[in-house]
């Protein structure tokens, strides 16, 4: 356990089939760091662990297994939060001490939930939300955050895991009627809070405040952000989903039918000249094909969902990292408003215009490293689809605009 | 474009409500062992041979093991053709049912054919140009290999008839009429030098001219 006037972080180590009772690694917590890691992209959280083992004891107790379960809990004095990670891999040691077999071990493990995934088959007959919250029930998550979508259809889970059902097969597809028209995301923070929840209802109950660190201002409330950075995706990576052209049969016609959505297209209410981009949206850039099968509510709700998700990374056109002194209380999904300042004529500053507002958090890295000069901070990535750009600057008429 | 991956398939029912040909299919392996079969997937034929006006299918047996097509998303499947599990075909079950059929040569890689699951065969000869179908039960109507029509329906009588008529009751119109005739009592003497009166003259002659129109109507010359 390692503590000083704000933290307090516990590392616990127990067998995956060793029950519920866990052992504390008493550790000197300038032997060890760690980075942890989760975000919206993927479902689980993972962990970097860098032990000092200096003279192999704890190699020679074999406490770097695959497979071991390490329990991390980490906070304030009355705000913990724990998260159940499993060794996936553990690295040869860099020796350190001559004549021992000791050294510097790292370790890498991810979210314990992936050690008990199980290849399965089976037909479902269910709505998505009511597949994934039966999947996921009662297995150890803190909370569950599942976001109800309520056509039903059939799906096979033939030969997969729970989580490759889920991420591959129902993902694409969730579609809820609450989504404003926006695309899923499924993740497990850390917090271990399981979550499947469209964009739009990322951290609504969870909006924290963040302010960049100035010499002239004083917060009471809210993140202190030391520094920043924005950072855009990249042209190359994000133009196919500029115009998409959807294709499907037409089942009573037969005849092919074809619709296309743009990078404005979602969600509904995209506001006007606000994307970071210029760029002509009526030249088709990509093709997807659709089912052609839309005889149910179910099966119609199947292709929007598709068109929804086929637009899902252009949901953070506009991004921007920060690093802020350790803060547990963040994880991935979670959403922050922004007060970035800037010089402003009368020697005062005010809200740069553009780069204030709400982000989603996309991902977070806690990092406790009592090796070097940094005692613990927090990196994330916040982003989103919309600028905040007022209608007097030149280039606004020049930005995408929804066709 | 659709990406389909190809898997094996046992075929659990044929009974398409839709009546599509489709075919309700269990994955295998991949759907080996699941609890229930209830929500597997109805399968659409993928046609050999089909347009929008054409169309070519069999239906596969219940339990046999077929090809399927099948999307990754699991959302839309095909199914196709046997799995022709090696050893499964035995060209002489070809040669055995043409056995019988006459002037049909069977050489091994000249017969295109099918043979249904009740041992009828439908085949065609790609050099001599037979063609023709035989039943299960020994019948068959055949093109032989000189070109000649040869029907044989083994046990069973053959039936020759149009939407107008039939063959048979106008042959049996036709010989009833020549029993008449040579019947001596149906033929009454006449005073000498006169031609002998015929007594069903009347009814045997509507007989004849009905027979032969009915024959204009079924025959071609």
């Amino acid at each position: 356990m390692i503590q000083n006037a704000v933290y307090e972080v516990g590392l616990k180590i127990g067998s995956i089939k060793g029950g519920s009772t866990k052992v504390a690694i008493d550790l000197d917590p300038f032997e060890y760091s760690f980075t942890l890691k989760d975000s919206i992209w993927q479902l689980y959280p993972r962990m970097e662990w860098s032990v000092r083992d200096a003279y192999g004891i704890l190699q020679e107790l074999m406490l770097f297994t695959e497979g071991l379960e390490v329990e991390v809990t980490y906070g304030y004095t009355n705000d913990f939060f724990t998260c159940p990670f499993v060794i996936h891999s553990p690295e040869v040691p860099i020796t350190i001490r001559q004549g021992y077999m000791g050294g510097l071990v790292n370790i890498s493990l991810v979210h314990s939930y992936s050690i008990k995934q199980e290849i399965k088959s089976l037909n479902w007959n269910e709505s998505i939300s009511n597949i994934v919250s039966s999947i996921t029930k009662d297995k150890n998550f803190t909370t569950r955050h599942i976001t109800p979508t309520l056509s039903k259809d059939t799906w096979y889970q033939y030969q997969m895991s729970d989580a490759q059902f889920i991420t591959q097969q129902l993902l694409p597809f969730a579609y809820s009627t609450d989504s404003s028209q926006t695309p899923f995301f499924v993740f497990i923070d850390n917090h271990n809070n399981f979550n499947f929840q469209p964009y739009n209802k990322l951290g609504i109950k969870s909006l924290k405040k963040a302010y960049l660190a100035t010499s002239n201002k004083t917060y009471e409330d809210g993140i202190i952000i030391n520094s920043m950075q924005r950072m855009t995706p990249g042209a190359n990576k994000l133009k196919k989903y500029r115009n998409i052209e959807f294709y499907r049969f037409n089942t009573t016609t037969g005849v092919l039918e074809s619709s296309n959505s743009t990078i404005t297209s979602y969600p509904e209410n995209t506001p006007i000249n606000q994307l970071p981009l210029i760029a002509d949206l009526l030249l088709t850039t990509g093709t997807e094909m659709l089912y052609d099968d839309e005889s149910t509510i179910g099966k119609k709700h199947n292709n929007l969902g598709l068109k929804f998700y086929s637009q899902r990374k252009t949901f953070f056109l506009e991004r921007i990292i920060c690093e802020t002194i350790l803060d547990p209380s963040l994880k991935a999904g979670d959403l922050i408003d922004l007060y970035i300042y800037q010089p402003a004529d009368n020697k005062q500053e005010e809200l740069s215009a553009t780069v204030s507002g709400k982000y989603v958090i996309e991902s977070v890295a806690h990092v406790w490293n009592k090796q070097g000069s940094k005692n613990g901070s927090t990196t994330f990535v916040a982003g989103r689809k919309f600028l905040k750009l007022p209608r007097d600057y030149n280039i606004s008429q020049d930005l995408v605009r929804k066709l | 474009m659709t990406d389909l991956k190809l898997y094996t398939a046992k075929v659990i029912s044929i009974t398409d409500t839709t009546k599509k040909n489709r075919v309700q299919i269990q994955l295998l392996p991949e759907a080996l062992g699941i609890p229930s079969i209830t929500h597997c997937p109805w399968a659409m034929p993928l046609f050999g041979s089909s347009s929008d006006n054409t169309v070519s299918f069999t239906f596969p047996e219940v339990d046999s093991i077929v090809w399927a097509l099948v999307d990754k998303y699991f959302k839309v499947f095909y199914w196709f053709n046997q799995y022709n599990i090696e050893g499964k075909f035995d060209y002489a079950d070809i040669i055995n049912t043409l056995l019988p059929v006459t002037d049909v040569a069977s050489t091994y890689g000249n017969i295109d054919c099918i043979l249904y699951s009740d041992q009828g065969l439908a085949f065609h000869n790609t050099v001599t140009g037979a063609h023709g179908f035989v039943h299960k039960n020994g019948g068959y109507t055949v093109f032989n290999d000189s070109g000649q029509i040869v029907l044989n329906s083994n046990l069973q009588k053959i039936v020759i008839k149009n939407a107008y008529t039939s063959l048979k009751p106008i042959i049996d119109s036709i010989t009833e009429v020549l029993q008449n005739i040579i019947t001596p009592l149906n033929l009454i003497s006449a005073p000498p030098g006169a031609p002998v009166i015929y007594s069903q003259v009347a009814s045997d002659l509507s007989k004849i001219v009905l027979a032969g129109t009915n024959l204009t109507l079924l025959l071609e010359e």
